[in-house]
């Protein structure tokens, strides 16, 4: 008796949303020239899910732990404003800016970690606290011209700004995203880092009895995650050829939305890396295909929020009845 | 009559830029259309259609914030201009207050292939790429009031008064206050020229009254919530307040509605910018002091026009020097004059 276990189930489920969604705009704004699907546009969609995938990786890890980081887009805000500072004041060369950079998201994610892992703050509490942390120290640090106003510094030397572009349309932020997505698919499934996060989402206590150091592994989490967002940062700013202290305002929810919508279940413990890029797919073609209707964008956030809803809702009822049938069939065998 | 000086105005500027183009600039009409509409500037990206002659044409209106009275009227201008013509379409967006999310915008229009964008730059430094991108593209970029960075030349740039608007708020303002008093200033979002001009002419003419300090100076973002938040602790700050200026009108609302419930309606004198209807409502009753005006749908409709315009014409932004302004006229609005806007003016 073979029956598809929930994960597969639940693949199947992102997969196939992300296939109707395509297939619904395809056909909805093909009319014609085909705005949807061609490869110009395809490209650009993924293009949008990069960053928010590449942050995914790590809010994914945080996810599985049954951790949340609300702070990634305050985070991506003070690395790119780090990196401005830089640009803007040294003579340094651009690799040790974004060796910077990427030391500022790392120092961010142990903070987080630290407070939330070490201190056993609670997640949602401790990140909301450091993200507006992170917002403010970005102003504090911002560049200024002699009034005291707040610029934005332009970071548009071409030794920079080649990162924003690509191969032709292969553009560089899909590659990195490619690598990071690999990279954290492998550590989920193929070492003992990733096994103990799922221990540590599934169970704390059972992980603790079982050997596991539950803080280190949750502020390793937060750790990695300050390295996404500041390899986000860096792509951001280079596309955007400069650096503000809006950059990042209001993006934390999009990689927990991709996580959620990809079948990373809040309540930890399940769900991968790759689930998540399917989920960065999904909102970046929904935005994308929505502004292709020509119909008031505010519709995207209600269809967001309906799916989100939805597909938490299948997740909690899934893994009731998933329980529910365990417990009978342990019975079952109890009294055979 | 208005709108025709208007469009006069901007026949004006577009041929005093384009006369950069030296000699390629006089060739007729008949011999740029058989060289299948390459542009006597060089380059050879930008397709001539003719929106007047019924080639099918769509505008992109890409907004910072769609919601705002402000953009609300000029979408509705841009869509009152090429209402007339049903091969116009157009198509509005909004970037979220993201600069990130109108990039991509910036990018996906590009690829759509619309014919022109009209666009209120998010951030000026951050959009100076795509708008160049678009402009290499072929794409007309016609920037609305708020501008990407200087350096990057396109099609036009269509913007109220800033610097000389916040002069005469600062002098008619001075007038109000009896030419003494401390006053605070609500800033929107740093780094745009626009409010950043208005901030420094205000400030340029505040210095020649020597009784007048300018005390403090926060930024709102342009909201009228977090306006209402700042002109509360500017009321606990400095309990002698005597004056406002909030960059945009959106902004002084807050701030009456902070100094009414504080019970001081009336005792500070409360400037905005931009003239919006709610602001002028609230002039003429005694909540705020004073604003300037600008015709919003008019701003939107010459953006379309010149739009429009750039679309028809076989020059393209290779052939300027630099970006073509066209600068709308500002009218100061004070509580004696608040009832000559007529009511089919105010958006």
């Amino acid at each position: 008796m073979k029956r598809m276990n929930q994960t597969t189930m639940r693949r199947l489920i992102s997969i196939g949303m992300l296939l109707i969604l395509v297939v619904l705009f395809t056909i909805l704004a093909g009319a014609g020239k085909g705005k949807f699907f061609n490869f110009d546009n395809l490209i650009e969609v993924v293009r949008d899910a990069s960053i928010p995938a590449i942050i995914g990786v790590g809010v994914t890890f945080i996810i599985i732990t049954a951790g949340i980081d609300l702070s990634t887009g305050s985070m991506m805000a003070l690395v790119g404003m780090t990196m401005a500072n830089i640009y803007a004041y040294t003579l340094l060369p651009f690799s040790v800016m974004m060796l910077a950079g990427i030391l500022v998201g790392l120092l961010c994610g142990l903070c987080n970690g630290i407070i939330v892992a070490k201190f056993n703050v609670p997640e949602f509490i401790g990140t909301l606290a450091t993200m507006s942390i992170f917002r403010a120290l970005t102003y504090i640090i911002a560049i200024r011209d002699a009034n005291g106003v707040i610029k934005s510094q332009p970071m548009n030397h071409s030794q920079y700004t080649w990162l924003g572009t690509g191969i032709g349309k292969f553009y560089y932020v899909i590659i990195a995203m490619i690598i990071i997505v690999a990279a954290g698919q492998i550590t989920l499934k193929y070492t003992r880092f990733g096994t103990n996060l799922y221990s540590v989402g599934a169970s704390k206590k059972a992980a603790t009895l079982s050997g596991i150091d539950v803080a280190k592994t949750r502020l390793i989490a937060y750790v990695i995650t300050g390295f996404t967002v500041a390899i986000g940062a860096i792509f951001t700013t280079a596309r955007l050829q400069s650096a503000t202290t809006a950059i990042g305002m209001d993006f934390e929810f999009n990689p927990i939305a991709a996580a959620v919508v990809g079948g990373v279940a809040l309540s930890g413990g399940s769900g991968d890396v790759i689930g998540t890029l399917i989920g960065a797919l999904f909102m970046a073609t929904l935005e994308n295909g929505v502004r292709k209707l020509s119909i008031n964008t505010a519709y995207q956030y209600v269809i967001k929020g309906a799916i989100i809803i939805a597909v938490v809702i299948f997740d909690a009822t899934y893994k009731a009845r998933m329980d529910r049938k365990a417990r009978e069939e342990g019975a079952k065998e109890g009294l055979e | 009559m208005k709108k025709r000086v208007i469009a006069l105005m901007l026949t004006a500027v577009m041929a005093l830029s384009l006369a950069a183009c030296g000699g390629g600039a006089t060739t007729t009409r008949e011999d740029t259309a058989a060289s299948s509409g390459t542009a006597a500037g060089g380059s050879s990206n930008k397709v001539k259609v003719d929106p007047y002659a019924g080639d099918e044409v769509k505008i992109a209106y890409i907004a910072h914030d769609i919601g705002t009275p402000n953009n609300q009227g000029w979408k509705e201008g841009i869509e009152r201009e090429c209402a007339s013509w049903s091969n116009i379409k157009v198509d509005s967006y909004g970037a979220e207050e993201s600069a990130e999310t109108q990039v991509q915008i910036m990018t996906d229009c590009i690829n759509q292939g619309y014919n022109a964008i009209i666009l209120q730059c998010s951030d000026g430094t951050a959009l100076a790429p795509s708008v160049k991108q678009a402009e290499e593209a072929g794409i007309p970029v016609i920037t609305v009031n708020l501008d990407c960075s200087s350096d990057t030349i396109h099609s036009a740039l269509v913007m109220a008064v800033d610097y000389d608007a916040g002069r005469m708020a600062a002098d008619k303002m001075a007038e109000q206050m009896g030419g003494s008093g401390k006053i605070a200033i609500i800033q929107g979002v740093p780094g745009l020229e626009r409010t950043d001009n208005l901030e420094k002419g205000f400030r340029d003419t505040i210095a020649n009254y020597s009784g007048i300090e300018i005390v403090d100076a926060q930024s709102a973002s342009f909201q009228k919530d977090t306006a209402m938040t700042v002109m509360n602790s500017f009321l606990q700050s400095y309990p002698d307040l005597k004056g406002v200026f909030a960059i945009n009108d959106a902004m002084a609302e807050g701030a009456a509605l902070a100094a009414q419930s504080a019970n001081k309606k009336g005792q500070i004198v409360i400037w905005g910018a931009d003239g919006e209807k709610d602001a002028l409502a609230m002039i003429e009753s005694g909540d705020m002091a004073g604003t300037i005006y600008t015709n919003s749908w008019d701003e939107g409709s010459t953006a379309a026009k010149i739009a429009l315009l750039m679309i028809g014409s076989e020059y393209d932004y290779t052939c300027l020097t630099a970006t073509p302004k066209v600068i709308m006229e500002p009218i100061v609005v004070t509580k004696e004059n608040v009832g000559t806007i007529a009511e089919e003016d105010r958006w």
